[in-house]
């Protein structure tokens, strides 16, 4: 396409619009304003573009205070967040800085199981159910 | 030295050591470089460089930092132990937009297929309807190749399913200026891309052998300069469990 400014020829691409973004923070208020620590890759942008909205998971639902005292570091805002699911270990078993570095052990198990279709229902057969449980806000 | 490193086999440490001197002084000082995921030769070559000879250049994180100082080299070249220490942060989204400005000096790029134009697939290979391999994709390189001052591209194979008369598919093609190999050192020219000098232990005829598209036969086969103590030293210092050899299969 033709730059209206300067009329040079440029590429344009159209923006991508999941429905939704589904992503592990360390820490959110229940209304799901959330915190990232460490590096972020695409995250809040996968916020941004979510249509329909953020499914959050964290390690832990902190008090509205606590958040509010480092705004700085608040980079998603609780409006575009649809739920909110408290699961500690929830990037497991890639890395959650500070609290925990990939599981090279069960990293190798997933990357053997799956060469299979056989082994990747075994693996999923394997894996912790118990998200059942966890407590979903908003 | 690391247990990783006692069962590794003596060709292997001799061509990853290789490898990653003859990447680190493509970097030159004061640049801004960058290296992406699943580079481990890359970012040992990068810290290698700010050690010896290129304090001044400043390593643009895909992790999202500037300058960081891991406390180890991590196996995953997005861990977040890449942002321990850092000058700065320096998101994804700031990252692409300082390679749309022209502000990136040098980029290391993987390929799965590379023609001798600089073209590199990272896409599939076969009937793109069918295909025979699914491959990773390309990550940013299709914005980074254009866009960028010049790309080196590395992989820890040389043979002919690699370097290809024609790729498959063309996922990325730009600004290439070098290729590392375990065999070689290859420079981008008006022709393509031809040898700049054989690594020693290695023929010019084992490597015209092994590569799929057309070589220019040099007149003068130049050698490749082995690793110096100083440069095998400090390595074993930054990299002490071996990381950079993890690319290699045997």
């Amino acid at each position: 396409m033709e730059d209206p400014y300067t009329k040079e020829e440029l590429y344009a691409i159209p923006a991508l619009k999941p429905d939704w973004a589904l992503i592990h923070v360390q820490k959110s208020d229940p209304q799901g304003n959330a915190q990232i620590l460490g590096n972020q890759q695409f995250d809040v942008e996968m916020t941004r573009a979510a249509q329909k909205g953020v499914i959050l998971t964290t390690e832990k639902i902190v008090g509205s205070e606590e958040i509010a005292a480092e705004p700085e570091r608040t980079t998603i805002p609780g409006f575009l967040v649809k739920a909110v699911v408290e699961k500690p270990g929830g990037a497991s078993p890639c890395s959650c800085h500070p609290y925990y570095g990939v599981d090279k052990t069960e990293m190798s198990r997933y990357m053997t199981l799956t060469q299979s279709q056989d082994g990747l229902r075994e693996y999923l057969e394997s894996t912790d159910e118990s998200h059942a449980q966890d407590a979903v806000t908003k | 030295m690391g247990s990783r490193l006692a069962s590794l086999p003596e060709h292997v440490i001799r061509a990853g050591n290789q490898m990653a001197v003859t990447l680190s002084r493509l970097i030159e000082d004061g640049e801004k470089v960058f290296h992406g995921v699943n580079s481990p030769l890359p970012m040992i070559a990068i810290f290698l460089a700010k050690k010896r000879h290129a304090p001044n250049c400043s390593l643009i994180e895909v992790a999202g930092s500037v300058d960081p100082k891991p406390r180890f080299m991590p196996n995953s070249t997005a861990d977040p132990e890449l942002c321990h220490g850092a000058a700065s942060m320096f998101y994804n989204p700031d990252m692409y937009d300082l390679f749309a400005r022209g502000g990136v000096d040098m980029a290391f790029l993987g390929a799965a297929q590379l023609d001798k134009q600089g073209r590199a697939n990272m896409s599939y290979i076969g009937d793109p309807f069918q295909p025979k391999v699914r491959l990773p994709g390309g990550g940013g390189g299709a914005v980074i190749m254009p866009q960028v001052k010049r790309t080196v591209i590395w992989r820890t194979v040389h043979d002919r399913r690699f370097l290809v008369p024609r790729v498959d598919f063309s996922t990325q093609s730009g600004r290439l200026s070098h290729l590392v190999t375990p065999i070689a050192l290859f420079e981008k020219k008006s022709t393509g891309l031809e040898i700049a000098s054989v690594h020693p232990g290695h023929s010019v005829d084992e490597v015209i052998e092994n590569t799929g598209f057309e070589l220019e036969r040099p007149s003068v086969v130049a050698q490749t300069h082995a690793p110096s103590a100083e440069e095998l030293g400090a390595l074993e210092e930054l990299d002490p469990d071996g990381v950079r050899f993890t690319e290699f299969r045997f």
